[in-house]
């Protein structure tokens, strides 16, 4: 392949693209920002001609269910990695928050919230501390915390399940306003919310500039520091809720509820189009990232292919869209 | 055999929405060094890149000794023995000099191993031939730039080049650096090997160049021997227009101090540094490079820590452990490295220019998208950067429009005193005036202005006062009548001058 090397100090032409595979290139940037969309249809299109199930309400509510949890978490990632960094712990918070809702039940409703809430905190707080003081890889750190935190979940649980007690409790999961579930909502209310910041708060500005360029935001007057450790605090609460809203659902929760979920959530925003360099992306791509997880998800079911091969699939278009994403972003 | 060493002839090049070379002749004979100067934009780089494979031209034909080639990619330029040396020094840092040197191409004993003792002694032998003093063993991560700059040239010289190109050569050495440089590649010349040299250093122009070519605005405006022409014929050619005197400062009344920096330390950096810089003045520092004037700016502003001493801004303390705290009390730092500090290349123009003053645009944290806009829009009228929009991303500005951004970053903050490292270098003669008049206006508006420079001229001209560092103290102070370049550059080799 010839790369065409680009030398610093030099005009950039990041329009160029020369070389045999400058077409593909062209096609990829067009693609890019469009991708998720891209993917929706296509893989929308075919699930309704190979089903006739997929395009009933019925099941289009299911996929919007389905995926209303991964959402949350995701957009918590999203912020991070437009931050150029990433939070593999979501996982386990998600699961421990679970378990601190009902194990403090007997307190309240909303105490016990709070309280799921609160452990999002302290391990995104412990998170954020650990990259910016130590300067440390946020992918190792987080990968750390994921573990510790896992492993004072099943400490607490001895490895059982835990059940919920009070019934106001499952609205999150299984209410409903209208045919909607509330979880839903809640996702899309999330998403919302977090475009707006993004868009239009100096903090969401910050985040950009941060994930762009971490040097120069700090020498613009950015309190870069400041603004990661809260992101980590704010992804690892988004986590918490994920996990809050999941027991709800079920009715019980358990140390691993969110096994997969720390590559899941990268993956759908980097379907939506974020680049996992970090500098770009919003949350309405994050939304038709998980979207398209959520469609392909379920075309797999309905089409009966087997529970692995729902993995062979995720995998080969994570795989396809990463591949994407740096042939553009190649420096 | 053609005298011509390497020929271009009607070359034509268009990016899109922008034609960046029509009908462009070069030609080069073998031993001579000819300089390639014009304006950022002009297309100096893209007839390079042409020249050295990494472009292809849409029109034209390249001539090698008289024949026509094609050259697809750089290694076929290299084939050809046109080899570029670039500003970043693509060396790697923890191998030996003898080993970059012959990196890709060492010499071998049998099959498969190296010939380390053959390998060191030829590199000994290319390092002589061009008078270069430096220890084939010594790792590259110790070397200095101009030394790793040197290395570079042997490498060219090595794969038996005959056409070495030189991109800025001088902008990071000395004075003493260039002088062995040009040692260099007088040698180079006595070897039949051609230079192409490109710099904004005009004076270097006549001290080593044969020939000289001015570009603008894509073509060639002209092709002379060095021996027939003026420098302010050659700034003519490339602004096209004349340019009688270089800029001169107008009066600005100095005000009360606003700035007293107080016996600053660092460990190895600074030593017992102290000045004071008032409203309205501007105080130039000079020195060479690695005198420490960089560490004491971002010192000042908080990117660096210092152990003792004190900065007073407007009578109270200035102690900021984070640029954060500079900008929030009036204080902004323009960057040497405008592309990898100065800005953020993947962010818009307006983006740019607000970035350090959003947090008092504010209102619980959200702030106005139209508003950002305007007041991008008011400071392109203002500055005059030339950009189609405010939303292009600041990459694809030339370096005199990105150098103006960076001023409106900051001047959007309305600061109190402004530091400024390097602000003209890699700016065009046109872009340089005009940021020197912005300066004035600065001035005149109150702001105090650290200037750091390593042009000398400028510095004379534009400061109404003079410092100057050497290995981290200040050796020279001068009051704007005493400051000679001689002076100057006796105190930056670290001679005591204190008159003002």
């Amino acid at each position: 392949m010839k790369a065409i090397r680009r030398e610093r100090g030099q005009e950039a032409r990041p329009w160029l693209k020369e070389g045999s595979w400058g077409w593909l290139r062209g096609v990829a940037r067009a693609a890019r920002g469009n991708i998720a969309f891209i993917l929706l249809i296509t893989i929308g299109l075919l699930a309704s001609l190979l089903s006739d199930v997929f395009l009933t309400p019925q099941n289009l509510v299911n996929i919007l269910s389905a995926i209303a949890v991964i959402g949350i978490i995701s957009l918590g990632q999203t912020m991070l990695i437009i931050a150029g960094n990433f939070d593999m712990s979501v996982a386990s918070v998600l699961g421990f928050a679970g378990i601190v809702a009902v194990a403090t039940q007997r307190f309240g409703l909303l105490p016990c919230i709070l309280l799921a809430l609160l452990a999002g905190v302290i391990v995104g707080a412990v998170n954020g501390l650990i990259v910016t003081r130590a300067k440390a890889n946020p992918f190792l750190v987080t990968l750390g915390t994921q573990s510790f935190v896992y492993a004072i979940a099943l400490m607490a649980t001895q490895s059982k399940t835990l059940y919920s007690e009070i019934p106001a409790f499952n609205i999150l999961g299984q209410g409903r306003i209208g045919r909607i579930p509330v979880a839903v909502i809640l996702f899309l209310v999330l998403a919302l919310m977090l475009q707006i910041v993004l868009r239009n708060t100096v903090y969401g500005r910050y985040l950009y500039a941060i994930g762009q360029n971490k040097e120069a935001a700090r020498l613009a007057g950015i309190p870069v520091d400041r603004v990661l450790v809260s992101t980590f605090i704010l992804c690892s609460v988004l986590a918490a809720l994920g996990g809050i809203v999941m027991t709800s659902r079920l009715n019980s929760t358990v140390a691993n509820a969110g096994f997969g979920f720390d590559f899941e959530s990268i993956i759908a925003v980097v379907l939506g189009g974020t680049s996992l360099f970090g500098g770009s992306g919003s949350a309405l791509l994050t939304v038709a990232g998980v979207l398209v997880l959520g469609v392909l998800n379920n075309t797999t079911i309905l089409l009966g292919v087997p529970y692995e091969g729902q993995f062979v699939v995720k995998g080969a278009v994570f795989l396809a869209v990463v591949g994407l994403d740096s042939l553009v972003k190649r420096r | 055999m053609s005298e011509w060493i390497l020929e271009a002839s009607a070359i034509g090049k268009s990016f899109p929405g922008v034609r960046a070379l029509d009908s462009v002749d070069f030609a080069l004979r073998g031993g001579e060094v000819h300089a390639l100067v014009g304006e950022n934009g002009a297309g100096k780089s893209t007839l390079i890149k042409i020249l050295s494979g990494v472009y292809q031209p849409d029109t034209g034909e390249i001539r090698v000794d008289g024949q026509t080639v094609t050259l697809a990619s750089a290694q076929d330029a290299q084939r050809l023995g046109i080899v570029p040396v670039h500003q970043e020094i693509h060396l790697v840092p923890l191998l030996s000099v003898a080993e970059n040197i012959f990196l890709g191409r060492q010499p071998m004993r049998g099959r498969g191993w190296i010939d380390r003792a053959g390998m060191e002694r030829q590199a000994a032998e290319i390092l002589e031939s061009l008078g270069i003093r430096v220890d084939v063993r010594a790792l590259v991560t110790d070397l200095s730039v101009a030394q790793r700059q040197m290395v570079s040239i042997a490498r060219a010289l090595s794969s038996q080049a005959r056409v070495i190109i030189l991109d800025e050569p001088t902008a990071s050495l000395s004075e003493r650096e260039t002088m062995i440089l040009f040692e260099i590649i007088r040698r180079l010349k006595e070897r039949g090997v051609a230079v192409i040299y490109i710099s904004h250093r005009l004076e270097e122009i006549f001290v080593i160049a044969d020939r000289v070519t001015v570009m603008r605005d894509g073509r060639v405006v002209g092709t002379q021997p060095v021996a027939e022409t003026r420098l302010d014929q050659i700034i003519a050619k490339m602004v096209g227009r004349q340019m009688s005197d270089l800029f001169r400062k107008q009066e600005v009344p100095i005000g009360s101090p606003i700035l007293q920096v107080d016996r600053l330390n660092a460990e190895g950096v600074l030593r017992d540094i102290s000045f004071t810089l008032h409203r309205g003045e501007i105080l130039g520092l000079a020195g060479l490079v690695g005198a420490g004037r960089t560490e004491l700016a971002r010192a000042i502003f908080g990117a660096d820590r210092y152990d003792r001493g004190s900065v007073l801004l407007e009578g109270r303390p200035l102690r900021a452990r984070h640029p954060r705290e500079a900008v929030a009390r009036g204080v902004g730092l323009a960057p040497e490295d405008r592309k990898q500090q100065g800005l953020i290349m993947g962010l818009p123009v307006a983006q740019n220019i607000t970035l350090a003053n959003l947090f008092r645009r504010q209102l619980l944290g959200f702030f106005s998208l139209r508003a950002e806009r305007q007041t991008a829009e008011t400071y392109v009228k203002r500055l005059g950067i030339r950009t189609p929009d405010v939303d292009r991303h600041v990459v694809f500005l030339s370096g005199g429009n990105q150098q103006r951004v960076v001023i409106a970053r900051w001047l959007e903050t309305r600061p109190k005193v402004l530091i400024l490292d390097e602000p003209t270098q890699g700016v065009d003669v046109g872009a340089k005036a005009e940021i020197h008049g912005l300066m004035v206006e600065l001035a005149r508006a109150g702001v105090g202005i650290l200037l750091i420079s390593s042009d000398l001229p400028e510095v004379l001209q534009m400061s109404d006062r003079v410092i100057v560092m050497h290995e981290g103290r200040i050796t020279g102070r001068f009051s704007r009548e005493q400051a000679t370049q001689e002076m100057v550059m006796r105190s930056a080799t670290g001679e005591y001058l204190e008159i003002a």
